[in-house]
């Protein structure tokens, strides 16, 4: 099982609407952001174009909840777990506050809580999903890019979203940990 | 260290115990641990969740579900059933809660003990005490013999919200002709009032979420804006959509998705559109019917005729019936004969070759004795949006739509008008002139802007322009053009809105499903009266429509005559003004210091800055000299630190009142009270209403029209006696309003009681036709519809809980398009006849066509032609117009060049060099609304401090890079913003944000000053017609922050005063105050 969110770039607006709905949810520290949205380009679109002859897309970055995640490979105390529904989760209770999670994550989304003094994350909001709901990112997304689901159930939406969307399916750099979350590009060039 | 988790576990256990929706109960988690320790104690008490409209934004009416624990809001999020907004809450939505909670929210009434932009030194004092003084004061002024009575106070509201209603309908009650909204001269009242002009009030509002073949938005990104589709209809729209357009100088959130993305100079849109025109007349790809039966195209010009003016009346909206004189060259009846009809106008009927007549107040062609109306059983059918599932698509579905086909002239009438040609008619002098249709001086007109031409003036590609018209017009009725604000901030408002209302209309794309179908009319929406206008009141105006040309702009600054100064189409404007009642901002901040013709000497807000219109270093000194001001806020934003009395406003999750689609969309339902009003805040517009107003002095002195008094659906006027008369807001003796009844003597009503004005009115009864709100006519229902019928505001409420969103399309005439084929445009020919049946009836229709003076969509535009632009700045002479090849002048639509541009002709080559840069400005935030959440934490973190796009290239060139500060200056004023390298935008172009000011600086600024736009703006650079100030298309230069350039070698902005620096990441300490907290958490920090 891999419970993953997979984006549509083509209809995020940048609204943040997901951004601010994951801070009323789940309320980390002001500063941290469990969710970001980053503009990418824009860019020529081929080498030498100049304006008005440019592209750009936006891409939703949070925990990416990887296959073989390496916050978990450095966690001294086994406070960051992958677990059965194919999250990565923080148990805060083992959490000693080192950060080598926040070091090893390739994409900048674990943040110190320095009040609690524990690493935090993205949870895929797991008090939602385990009574059966989507994670709020997903339920505030105006543009209706975010998808959440299994992609490990082939007859899940988000599975055959996916298998549908063939070259057009492009993944955060991948430096071993496989990340699971999933992004759907048609139109513009993947520039990661 | 594990309070977060603790709480998230025993939430999550009660959620599961308590049996909610899944998606309620754990959302309570955030505010959990902002609650304080008696609430946290009391965990286990009840959760509501209440359906109710978002007001978090100025003009959206999505509807939401608002959960409440303990009495504490704790989430909001969309109502997924809603058809309007497809279940859309963004982030301002969904942060309400920190705004409602926020710790500065204004609580208790204040006054101020210091003079005016020092610290205000604000004491707390009774609401008895801040109305005591402030009824003294406002008629101090009132009773000055200096001044001209309440046309001496400016009323200022902001966007339209729940606190708007109520300056809206004091104004006409006591006769004060400044009201001045925050927005409206530069935000609709120009979209509004030239669509009212041409067509009819309020066209740019497109039924978009009917989901049109073709997506078009011009200057607005929807997609993260305020609109009733904005958010998540629009992304469906456009990728429902079979072709798509983007009109806007930069690279846009959603523009870049677009086939056509048309990146044009700033304030060159009025030539754009002309382009597109030009390329549709070329290649024949307009609608040839639609210009011959509806719109004034086949109407022949007569170039030397010497027009003899004569009245015209918009019968349209209520209340009043503020005339118009009209002087056209089009050919009448009046000119061909003595004696004739100026209300016939003549075309040349190709099949008899020969002059007929059309009547445009009867709607009827020559030889025509009742109205053509189609045949539902066969000119009708019922539309679907591309994108509803086709499981959804039958007649009952909120978003189905009952479109009609036009069936052509009536084949007895033996009819085709010319649309070109030279004809010889023989006028009532005797002699033979020439007479040429419309259409063909029109085409002419446009002629000027080839592909090329067009091109080279707005920065773009001529293929670009070519394809994109082509698409555009590849069938009649692709669907509506989504135009917005930044087209009404170019120095040519009323001509560029009206410009591309005309491209839309040449290829029917005006009053049709997924067309520019505009909001429902007031005449017929009579909730809408509740807000903006007093239904049961003969307003100062319509007794004595003139007291409305004293507002500024209208009045003659030398002579004092009302409605002969700069902008006389101002009173007229504000009668169809719908949401936007404006003034002219800059002729009144001219007056408040000159004192000419007369003086403004106080001012009465109902939230509203100085910020917005015109330039705001030149309005705020203007405030300050107030000799007395009353203001209604929630927050301690900058203008209303300059207030002499201050009271404290509901936030909107605290107010109730009745919500209506602005759009074509046709969305209806309640905002329910969600909580109570915190400590001493009172709903803004009603305490003005039945608190403030009341307490004023019987001030007014007219007299009053004696039709008016004799009229029995005025009752108020019984009591209203000439000389010393005031009209209360209900009148005493309710026997003719019958569902005023229930109400008693009550002349001025409570909340409550206004509320369950608003919903009875609907009610089928006895008056005005037999329906006050909802009348009858087709849709996809029947000819019927399906009135709502509600006994109370509650019951209303109530009903809402169950059932959800209305569509008022269910209703007639609401429901269907193509509005003046059936004659629900237009009000019945008696109506404000006192003697006819017709007499205020709004329940059946009128007249076929279009509520303009020609009863046509006027290519030709009558009351422009009547009203000449100005042609002057600062008092100089001045020539802007371009491609104008003709003495048809304002008729036919005109390009201006900005006033400041690198093109101008009225500015010297030395100004051109020093600021190179054509500035735009006002990008949306999805974030912030205007000025506001900026004190909001999740909002302001995630965008601490303003942007300006700049290409890289420019930036290379000036030495700056991404984030640096930097001075944006023109020649009136200049600000600080961080740099966002973007290479989708134009080199020669920068994009500045608008609406900065920091809450967290001190009193009296708030640092308005350091980084807003509007410090740069050229007040006197305005639209001819409605003197919309110029907020974007100027010159600047821009130049890096350093220490050596910067007050005090400080570059990141701070107060002067104190040294306090703004906020400039998410984690200042100072953003952690902001969080809605108890007092001990609060000391604890």
């Amino acid at each position: 099982m891999q419970y993953a969110i997979v984006t549509e770039c083509n209809k995020c607006v940048s609204c943040f609407a997901c951004s601010v709905a994951c801070k009323v949810e789940n309320n980390p520290p002001l500063g941290n952001h469990w969710t970001k949205i980053l503009r990418v380009g824009p860019y020529p679109i081929n080498e030498g174009d100049v304006f008005p002859n440019v592209e750009m897309y936006f891409l939703p970055v949070k925990c990416q909840h990887c296959r073989q995640p390496e916050c978990v490979s450095v966690c001294p105390t086994g406070a960051s777990q992958k677990t059965e529904d194919g999250t990565v989760q923080i148990n805060k209770e083992m959490c000693i506050g080192c950060q080598f999670c926040v070091m090893a994550c390739p994409y900048g989304v674990r943040y110190l809580n320095v009040e609690q003094k524990v690493v935090e994350k993205c949870t895929m909001c797991q008090q939602l999903i385990v009574a059966g709901g989507q994670p709020e990112c997903v339920s505030a997304c105006t543009g209706s890019a975010l998808h959440f689901g299994d992609l490990d159930d082939p007859s899940s939406e988000v599975s055959q979203m996916v298998a549908a969307a063939g070259e057009k399916v492009h993944h955060l750099p991948d430096v071993g940990n496989d990340p699971a979350s999933v992004y759907i590009l048609d139109k513009q060039k993947w520039r990661l | 260290m594990a309070k977060d988790n603790i709480s998230r576990r025993t939430f999550s256990k009660l959620g599961v115990a308590a049996g909610l929706a899944t998606v309620l109960a754990p959302g309570s988690l955030a505010t959990l641990k902002e609650a304080s320790a008696e609430e946290l104690a009391a965990d286990t008490g009840e959760v509501k969740r209440i359906r109710s409209h978002c007001r978090a934004c100025g003009k959206m009416e999505c509807p939401i579900w608002v959960t409440v624990k303990n009495g504490r809001v704790i989430k909001i999020e969309g109502d997924n059933t809603a058809f309007s907004s497809h279940g859309n809450c963004c982030s301002k939505g969904r942060n309400a809660m920190q705004a409602l909670y926020h710790p500065d929210r204004l609580k208790y009434p204040m006054k101020r003990t210091n003079p005016k932009g020092e610290e205000p030194g604000w004491v707390r004092i009774s609401w008895d005490e801040a109305l005591e003084i402030s009824v003294e004061e406002i008629n101090k002024i009132i009773d000055d013999p200096e001044c001209n009575g309440w046309h001496s106070i400016k009323v200022l509201h902001g966007t339209g919200r729940t606190t708007t209603y109520g300056v809206e309908s004091f104004t006409p009650v006591v006769g004060a002709s400044n009201q001045g909204s925050t927005a409206g001269q530069v935000c609709k009242g120009p979209r509004i009032a030239t669509g009212a002009m041409i067509a009819f009030a309020s066209p740019h509002w497109v039924a978009s979420n009917d989901g049109a073949k073709c997506f078009f938005q011009w200057g607005t990104n929807q997609e993260v804006s305020n609109y009733d589709s904005a958010g998540k209809v629009i992304t469906e729209v456009k990728f429902g959509s079979e072709v798509s357009i983007c009109v806007g100088p930069r690279l846009q959130n959603l523009g870049k998705e677009c086939d056509y993305q048309l990146h044009l100079r700033p304030g060159t849109d009025d030539a754009l559109a002309q382009g597109l025109m030009n390329v549709i007349v070329e290649n024949k790809t307009y609608d040839e019917m639609f210009i011959k039966r509806w719109s004034n195209g086949p109407f022949l010009v007569v170039d030397d005729l010497e027009p003899e003016p004569f009245e015209w009346i918009n019968k349209y909206e209520m209340p009043g019936a503020y005339a118009l004189t009209i002087k056209t060259r089009l050919l009448k009846q009046s000119d061909v004969v003595e004696g004739g009809d100026p209300n016939k106008y003549a075309v040349w009927n190709n099949n008899t070759n020969s002059i007929t007549y059309w009547d445009s107040p009867s709607g009827l062609w020559e030889g025509e004795t009742a109205p053509a109306y189609p045949n539902p059983e066969t000119d009708c059918e019922v539309y679907y949006p591309r994108y509803l599932e086709e499981s959804r698509r039958v007649p009952s579905d909120p978003l189905a739509g009952l479109h009609t086909n036009d069936p052509g002239f009536p084949e007895f009438l033996n009819l085709d008008p010319a649309l070109e040609g030279e004809f010889t008619v023989t006028l009532k002098d005797g002699k033979e002139h020439k007479a040429v249709p419309v259409w063909q001086r029109f085409c002419e007109r446009i002629s000027y802007w080839t592909p090329e031409k067009t091109a080279e003036h707005c920065w773009l590609d001529a293929d670009l322009i070519r394809e994109t018209a082509l698409a555009y017009s590849k069938e009649p009725g692709m669907g509506g053009i989504m135009y917005n604000l930044p087209i009404e901030h170019t120095g040519n408002a009323a001509d560029t809105c009206r410009t591309i209302l005309c491209l839309s209309g040449i290829t029917n794309n005006v009053d049709t499903f997924g067309g520019n179908r505009g909001s429902d009319l007031l005449y017929f929406l009579y909730n809408t009266y509740f807000q903006y206008h007093t239904p049961f009141v003969t307003s100062v105006f319509e007794a004595d429509p003139i007291q409305a040309g004293y507002a500024a702009g209208a009045v003659n600054v030398e002579t004092g005559e009302p409605s002969q100064g700069r902008f006389p189409l101002i009173p007229w404007s504000n009668q169809v003004g719908n949401a936007a009642i404006i003034h002219d901002q800059t002729s009144c901040t001219d007056q408040i210091m000159t004192g000419k013709p007369f003086p403004i000497k106080g001012m009465i807000s109902c939230t509203g800055n100085h910020f917005h219109s015109g330039n705001a270093t030149a309005n705020w000194e203007a405030f300050k000299t107030f000799q007395f001001y009353l203001g209604w806020e929630l927050w301690w934003a900058p203008t209303i630190e300059l207030a002499d009395v201050v009271l404290p406003a509901n936030h909107f999750l605290e107010n109730q009142c009745v919500r209506a689609s602005q759009n074509g969309e046709g969305g209806f339902g309640p905002m329910v009270k969600i909580v109570e009003p915190q400590a001493e805040c009172k709903w803004d517009s009603m305490s003005l209403i039945n608190i403030f107003t009341p307490k004023m002095k019987k001030k007014y002195t007219i007299e009053f029209n004696p039709a008016l008094l004799a009229n029995p659906i005025v009752p108020t006027m019984e009591s209203a006696t000439p000389g010393d008369s005031y009209v209360p807001w209900w009148p005493k003796d309710k026997t003719n309003v019958p569902f005023l009844g229930q109400f008693g003597e009550t002349e001025w009503p409570t909340d409550e009681q206004a509320l369950d004005m608003s919903v009875i009115t609907m009610k089928p009864m006895d008056f005005m036709g037999g329906h006050v709100m909802q009348a009858g006519g087709p849709t996809e229902l029947g000819m019927e519809g399906a009135p709502l019928v509600f006994d109370s505001y509650q019951d209303f409420c109530d009903t809402y809980q169950e059932h959800g969103q209305w569509s008022l399309k269910k209703m007639s005439p609401f429901g269907y398009y193509k509005r003046y084929m059936w004659g629900w445009l237009r009000a019945p020919q008696g109506y404000y006849d006192p003697t006819s049946e017709d007499y205020r009836v709004t329940g059946k229709p009128g007249p076929l066509g279009f509520p303009t003076p020609t009863g046509k969509f006027e290519l030709w535009s009558t009351i422009l032609e009547s009203y000449p632009a100005q042609t002057t700045y600062q008092g100089e002479q001045i020539e802007r117009e371009i491609g104008r090849n003709d003495d048809y002048l304002e008729a036919l639509p005109t390009v201006r060049e900005p006033y400041e541009s690198p093109y101008s002709t009225i500015i010297p080559d030395d100004v051109k060099a020093e600021y190179p840069l054509v500035l735009t400005s006002g990008r949306r935030n999805p974030l912030f609304f205007h000025s506001e959440n900026r004190q909001q934490p999740f909002n302001r973190e995630i965008y601490p401090v303003p942007h300006f796009q700049i290409h890289p290239d420019t930036a290379a060139e000036l030495g700056i890079e991404q984030g640096d500060w930097c001075w944006i200056e023109s020649r009136r004023g200049k600000i600080r913003q961080t740099a966002d390298l973007f290479c989708g935008i134009d080199p020669r172009v920068i994009e500045a944000d608008h609406g900065w000011w920091y809450p967290e600086l001190p009193a009296p600024k708030h640092g308005w000053d350091l980084s807003n736009i509007n410090c740069l703006v050229d007040q006197y650079a305005q639209d001819p017609v409605l003197g919309a100030s110029s907020l974007r298309a100027y010159l600047v230069k821009v130049y890096k922050a350093t220490p050596d350039n910067c007050p005090g070698g400080h570059v990141v902005p701070r107060d002067e005063d104190t040294g306090i620096e703004i906020i400039t990441s998410g984690d200042d300490p100072r953003m952690k105050e902001w969080l809605p907290m108890s007092d001990a958490e609060r000391e604890a920090l």
